[in-house]
């Protein structure tokens, strides 16, 4: 199938360092984006900086489908359509790393790749990174038959054999969405039944080109040139197998992207940040929202509305409300 | 059928008349539809390339389309650095550098239709720094890109 | 880049249509770029990056 989609104009200007802005907002997923949104058109002066592409964890995903009144699922042209809307009313974005921040006293220091930026507050919004096996040949084989992106990898597997590690959502979601192209499927997960919802097992079960492995673990990634197949592990029995795969996606579940804050806002053991109910860290003027924050649901919905609690909450904090 | 939207082409139209200032050229390499298929090159989309780069030369005068035979034109195809099909050569002052292979399907066709703006501007929307970088360039770099459509 | 500087040629390829090229540069992922056959990377960069990786091949 062909189709021929034009992206919306790019017309968002781009920050210039030094300035000091009202908002920095740190990362431009859904929840980042969505605080741009709010924060702009609460007429805060906003920029938004971003390490890759817009749109986080969204811009790796088959297809968004839960968003609530959205009922045709989007991907990309959910991100473009959030780019739009707060560059519309006036958000600014940057590409850029952040190397360092100083997020202690009134102006918040952000140093990137493309100069020195303040603000008088600050948005987290960094997301996550995907977990990894910490397998032997896990970083050897990265891009050579190791993936954490379906969507982006799944067609270079044409009618091949993939394993899938994980039993979330996001594991068996993605390895619904890789049957299109390869042959089989295994999903290999630690515990004897899926973590996923309902309506996503149901549909795995239901899908001939998947097979399941059990109470196994992946103990080490084997190959050449690429990936040729994986030492499993089965944790009741102790006893290993080999199983020959052409490739593995790895859905393990996901990091909080907090290292840069580490020492700056207090972090929880896993590294997520909590916040109360206005998304507020314990420091004054900085905020998180989205993925990186802990919280009991990591969804889309409540990214946005996470960004949108946070840009008000910082445009009071700015008016000394 | 039109593969790209009545919608799309009125915008493209417009987007185009306001955009272009040089005129592009743009070379297509195919193969003929010859009943005669050339082993190891086989070309999966070149018909609804063709048709893709006809519409889009359509919206414009300003885009002028060459339909080159890539074995009968093979030594047009050397000269141009084309050594698969489908072949887009976007040219204008770039000389023939800015080369699609493959039907850019998806949002590759916005950023292809960018490209031809670019292309026609002869600038981008690159950093300043970037591109005092570039210009101090004095060996060649050839990038390619892989993409999927999405 | 191509466009601004007389040093650049830029092609961007259909993966799913060059299969041999794919294996070739074992190309598992996209965006994939390849330059001068000498510096390869994956994912999209900020441009300040993807330009460190023009001027390294540049250099090689």
């Amino acid at each position: 199938m062909l189709d021929f989609k034009l992206r919306p104009e790019d017309s968002t200007p781009e920050g210039e360092p030094n300035d000091v802005y009202d908002l920095i907002i740190l990362g431009g997923g859904p929840a980042g984006l969505a605080a741009g949104l709010y924060a702009a058109r609460a007429g805060l002066s906003t920029l938004l900086i971003e390490k890759g592409i817009l749109g986080g964890q969204i811009a790796l995903t088959a297809n968004l489908e839960n968003f609530p009144g959205c009922i045709e699922g989007m991907g990309a042209d959910f991100i473009f359509k959030l780019e739009q809307q707060a560059s519309k009313f006036g958000a600014k974005i940057t590409y850029a790393d952040v190397l360092d921040v100083n997020l202690q006293g009134e102006t918040k220091t952000i140093g990137t790749s493309a100069g020195r930026f303040l603000a008088k507050a600050v948005t987290i919004a960094t997301g996550t990174s995907f977990q990894k096996l910490e397998a032997p040949g896990e970083e050897k084989f990265r891009g050579r038959g190791v993936s954490f992106c379906a969507t982006c990898d799944g067609a270079f597997y044409r009618d091949k054999v993939v394993a899938v590690i994980g039993g979330g959502d996001a594991a068996v979601e993605e390895g619904d969405f890789l049957t299109r192209f390869a042959s089989k499927v295994i999903i290999i997960h630690r515990r004897d039944a899926l973590r996923a919802t309902k309506i996503v097992q149901d549909r795995a079960f239901a899908n001939p080109k998947i097979e399941f492995r059990w109470n196994s673990v992946v103990e080490e990634i084997v190959g050449d040139e690429t990936v040729n197949g994986l030492v499993l592990r089965d944790v009741k029995t102790g006893e290993r197998s080999e199983l020959p795969v052409d490739g593995v996606f790895v859905f393990i579940g996901t990091i909080p992207n907090t290292q840069l804050f580490k020492g700056q806002v207090t972090l929880n053991p896993q590294g997520f940040v909590p916040t109360d109910e206005k998304m507020a860290t314990n420091v004054p003027g900085v905020f998180a929202a989205g993925d990186v924050r802990q919280t009991p649901l990591r969804q889309v919905v409540t990214a946005t509305a996470d960004g949108a609690i946070a840009a008000v909450y910082a445009d009071r904090y700015i008016h000394g409300e | 059928m039109p593969l790209i939207s009545a919608d799309d082409q009125t915008f493209l139209r417009d987007k185009f008349a306001k955009e272009l200032v040089n005129t592009v050229d743009i070379v297509l390499f195919t193969q003929g539809d010859s009943p005669l298929t050339v082993r190891g090159q086989e070309c999966a989309y070149c018909k609804e390339t063709r048709q893709l780069v006809e519409e889009v030369s359509a919206l414009s005068d300003k885009i002028n389309l060459a339909v080159r035979d890539f074995v009968a034109d093979a030594e047009k195809a050397k000269q141009m650095g084309v050594d698969k099909i489908p072949a887009i050569v976007l040219d204008s002052g770039t000389e023939e550098r800015v080369k699609y292979y493959g039907i850019p399907s998806g949002y590759e066709f916005s950023s292809f239709v960018e490209d031809i703006i670019d292309v026609s501007k002869r600038s981008t929307n690159l950093k300043d720094n970037t591109k005092q970088a570039l210009a101090q360039l004095t060996k060649d770099v050839h990038i390619q890109v892989f993409v999927t459509p999405t | 880049m191509a466009i601004e500087s007389a040093h650049v040629k830029a092609d961007v390829v259909e993966a799913s249509e060059f299969v041999p090229l794919v294996e070739k540069y074992r190309v598992h992922g996209v965006p994939k770029v390849v330059i001068n056959e000498t510096v390869e990377f994956e994912g999209a960069l900020p441009e300040d990056r993807y330009l460190a990786e023009v001027l390294k091949a540049a250099q090689s």
